[in-house]
């Protein structure tokens, strides 16, 4: 008897399962019938032209899917990777912001005036701003929020050497001393939180507390973080949406089957052979990033620091740049997705210097810039690649085995790369992997410094590029700062007087964010690779 | 007899503890040999020196391994698992609340597989080299030899979006409604309970045509028995001690198994954790996820002793 009651239940549980998928078909194939339906084939040029047609209509939440996963949506101090921005800009805002230009914005701050003579930012703070919680950000908010910062030895306060609060919407920061940077770390990279939440640290941890559009209201680490409408949000009828939703899916051939089934609005795609079948569907909207802002280089970078080696000399150096054809490796790898830059930052980037001359693919220069140096023969060296690059690298290594540099390929997990160019032991050359910001002398720093953090400890460092490099931090003005930047490009990459130093920037990596048809003026990825401007965002269903 | 039972569980036990105390120590040594700084990794490219030896002395990282070690033993013996860089919080919760997950995954896998594995191995038993057995055999060896991954794929590709009857991915917990937790469970199940199942029904067919044509069988037969009563009284109840070797190691196997399948799920248990948390160099998390599924393993294999012990008690008096 009782066999036959657990075989009953048995059957009745697998019964229910069934009847339970036949129950959810209908529904799923009518919103994958209703998509299909309506959609309009877009291209990576037209996705932004998408924007902004018609008026925008309330309510709906938006399910987003990344693979980048946040320790915490609501302590911002400990969101340092800028891949954590998605998650940030949903619930806090910073005082300045980047437009599609990469140009600085206001947000917060309305104004700002720096003095270079006597280091100081005073600031101009938004009237009327209220935290979710209805505390009233002003003055004595953003100065509780630096010294938050300055607690979590955060380095882009570091600088900071006293808040003054002149009343509630201005503040003078003093600075240790003028850096041209330190305007954009403190205006950017810190985002505000309530000072009556932060009496509570390991609550916010796992809830948020901003001025921004959206607050949290379920966290679950690596698996899901909703948000729901600020109803305090200082933008009038702003936000749009009711909620978001942004969900971490790891593997990205699952996220693109959710996405095609209908279950998110709109994915971030890390592969980009899965981002091109979706493309080239021709059912949904790509956004492209137009600033180059929070993007990465990918190159090659030789390791000059060894004397014995034949990269220690600048010719060697340059006849790899002329060897490698990076629009063929980007043509064939990066399915129209990746552009190719010659320098360190993106084009249309203020950093970006057109009059430079570049290394264009040329293996007969190449050839004699090594006879020139006394390798007439060629030589041996290794090319060190992780998994992910490591097809693009071997065909730039097969490309330099064409003028005789013959490259032995050593294959290595992410974690000993990372150890080699922090150490600076690689052998030969290895993949270069260098952020994009307006802020090139601080980017650029951490890779040219004698004590800089990565690739420093296996490149030459050359007194004309650090005097170089302190004038770019010391500049007392946007327009000379420019100005000496694009001379470090032309010092670095120029292909006759260059050092090449950091060899040759391949292209640039972009993960698009890939959207249905019906989500409008979210800006994902377009200003910044890792923002967006979710509070005008809306859905056209 | 009680009270060698009794003696065969502590021997067990005991044996468990020391195989789990080795496991602990083991994983602790292998992941101080990964390259990689968890507290580098979590503060990510914009860190500064001064960043990352903050948080390396909150978290511990700069004291001797050994002392490192003997903390951590000395905190699971206090319930504590330390905490998590990468997630800012105590592990033990984090762990537990996604083991919760994993097991109710791993179970009604493990169930689904049992109970058609025993009626297909017996149909193929009972039906020695004829069609049906061919075809469970068939199917058998394909369940063995399909990759966990690519079986995975395929699911979601047919019944996500093809035929779109079932949600590709995510979980629903119990609580949020019953229907639609077993709704995203099947396909997840499926792929995790197919391996095992062809296994168990292999085993459980050669085990059954084993114990077919043994003399207590044949007499049963002749003092007329019904059929079914021969069956599962005489043959499959014999039958059953190698089969249940092959569970106890399975079950083991389908908690670790679930690495893989949550990763392509998205299920948020205990195996897309440690997956994430190795990729982020979280190695407390990966440590005391290895200790958990040790722990399971060896809790399996002392049910498979005990059970051994009740149903063959030559074992027991071994």
């Amino acid at each position: 008897m009782k066999k036959q009651i657990i075989a009953i239940l048995l059957t009745a549980c697998m019964g229910a399962s069934v009847l339970g998928g036949c129950g959810s078909s209908k529904e799923s194939s009518s919103d994958s019938g209703t998509t299909t339906e309506k959609t309009q084939t877009t291209t990576t040029d037209s996705a932004t032209t998408d924007e902004s047609t018609g008026e925008p209509k309330y309510g709906g939440v938006l399910k987003y899917a990344t693979h980048i996963t946040a320790a915490t949506p609501g302590y911002t101090p400990e969101i340092t990777n800028n891949a954590g921005l998605l998650y940030l800009t949903t619930a806090y805002e910073s005082l300045l912001y980047y437009d599609e230009s990469g140009n600085i914005i206001p947000k917060l701050a309305t104004e700002w005036t720096t003095d270079a003579d006597e280091p100081s930012i005073t600031w101009t703070l938004r009237e009327g701003v209220q935290f979710a919680d209805g505390t009233a950000f002003n003055a004595e908010a953003v100065k509780r929020n630096i010294e938050e910062y300055q607690s979590c030895e955060r380095n882009e306060t570091k600088n900071i050497k006293e808040c003054q609060v002149i009343d509630d919407t201005h503040i003078k920061m003093i600075l240790n001393n003028w850096s041209s940077s330190t305007l954009e770390s403190v205006g950017f990279f810190v985002y505000y939180m309530s000072p009556t939440a932060l009496e509570d640290v390991e609550a916010l941890r796992n809830a948020s507390c901003g001025t921004g559009p959206f607050q949290v209201t379920e966290f679950q680490t690596g698996v899901a973080t909703k948000y729901a409408k600020n109803e305090n949000y200082w933008q009038e009828g702003k936000p749009y949406l009711d909620g978001v939703e942004i969900y971490v899916v790891s593997e990205p051939t699952t996220r693109s089957s959710a996405f095609e089934a209908g279950e998110y609005d709109m994915i971030h795609m890390n592969n980009l052979t899965v981002a091109n079948d979706l493309i080239n569907s021709g059912k949904y909207v790509v956004n492209e990033n137009t600033s180059g802002q929070g993007l990465v280089t990918t190159g090659l970078i030789p390791n000059s620091a060894d004397s014995t080696s034949p990269f220690a000399d600048y010719r060697v150096r340059q006849a790899m740049c002329y060897a490698i054809d990076s629009d063929a490796i980007a043509k064939a790898f990066g399915y129209g997705l990746i552009k190719t830059t010659n320098q360190w930052a993106a084009p249309g980037a203020v950093t970006y210097d057109d009059t430079l001359k570049s290394f264009d693919y040329n293996p007969e220069k190449a050839k004699e810039l090594l006879t020139e140096a006394g390798y007439p023969d060629g030589f041996t060296t290794t090319l060190t690649t992780d998994s992910g690059s490591k097809d693009m690298f071997t065909a730039a290594a097969n490309m330099l085995e064409e003028v005789g540099i013959h490259c032995e390929i050593e294959l290595v997990d992410e974690s000993t790369g990372s150890n080699l160019y922090m150490t600076g032991t690689w052998k030969g050359i290895m993949g270069h992997y260098a952020s994009i910001a307006p802020d090139l002398g601080l980017y650029m720093g951490r890779h040219l410094d004698v004590d800089g953090a990565f690739y420093a400890k296996g490149i030459q460092h050359p007194q004309e590029a650090q005097d170089l490099l302190e004038k770019i931090r010391v500049a007392a003005t946007d327009e000379e700062k420019i100005d000496l930047e694009h001379q470090m490009q032309q010092l670095m990459y120029n292909s006759e007087t260059g050092l090449a130093l950091f060899g040759k920037p391949l292209f640039i990596q972009n993960e698009p964010n890939i959207k249905q048809y019906y989500v409008k003026d979210d800006n994902c990825g377009v200003c910044h690779a890792s923002t967006w401007n979710i509070e005008n965002c809306w859905l056209d269903k | 007899m009680k009270n060698k039972l009794l003696k065969m569980i502590i021997k067990r036990i005991v044996q468990s503890i020391i195989v789990v105390f080795v496991v602990t120590l083991m994983v602790f040594l292998l992941m101080q040999l990964v390259p990689g700084d968890p507290i580098a990794n979590f503060l990510g490219a914009n860190a500064t020196q001064e960043q990352i030896e903050h948080y390396t002395k909150i978290f511990g990282y700069d004291q001797p391994v050994l002392i490192q070690y003997a903390k951590w033993i000395q905190g699971l013996f206090h319930g504590e698992m330390g905490r998590s860089v990468a997630l800012q919080k105590e592990i033990s919760e984090v762990i537990f609340q996604r083991l919760g997950v994993t097991m109710s995954i791993v179970f009604p896998a493990f169930i689904l597989a049992v109970v058609l594995a025993i009626i297909l191995g017996i149909v193929a038993a009972l039906n020695r080299g004829t069609i049906i057995d061919s075809a469970i055999s068939f199917f058998a060896n394909i369940g063995m030899s399909m990759p966990m991954f690519w079986f995975g794929m395929i699911l979601i590709l047919t019944f996500g979006l093809k035929l779109g009857i079932l949600p590709t991915s995510g979980y629903v917990a119990p609580k949020d409604g019953i229907g639609n937790w077993l709704l995203h469970l099947i396909l997840p199940m499926t792929v995790l309970a197919m391996g095992p199942l062809a296994q168990f029904t292999r085993q459980t067919r050669s085990s059954m045509l084993e114990v077919i044509r043994q003399d207590y069988v044949t007499t049963a037969r002749a003092k007329g028995l019904k059929q079914k009563t021969i069956i599962f009284r005489h043959q499959l109840r014999n039958a059953l001690i190698p089969i249940i070797t092959i569970m106890g190691v399975q079950l083991g196997g389908m908690i670790g198994g679930t690495v893989l399948v949550e990763s392509i799920f998205v299920v948020p248990g205990l195996g897309s954790l440690m997956i994430s948390s190795i990729q982020g160099k979280d190695f407390m998390v990966v440590e005391n996820g290895v200790f958990i599924i040790a722990v399971a393993v060896a809790v399996c294999n002392l049910i498979v002793d005990i059970l051994y012990g009740i149903i063959d008690p030559r074992i027991r008096n071994d």
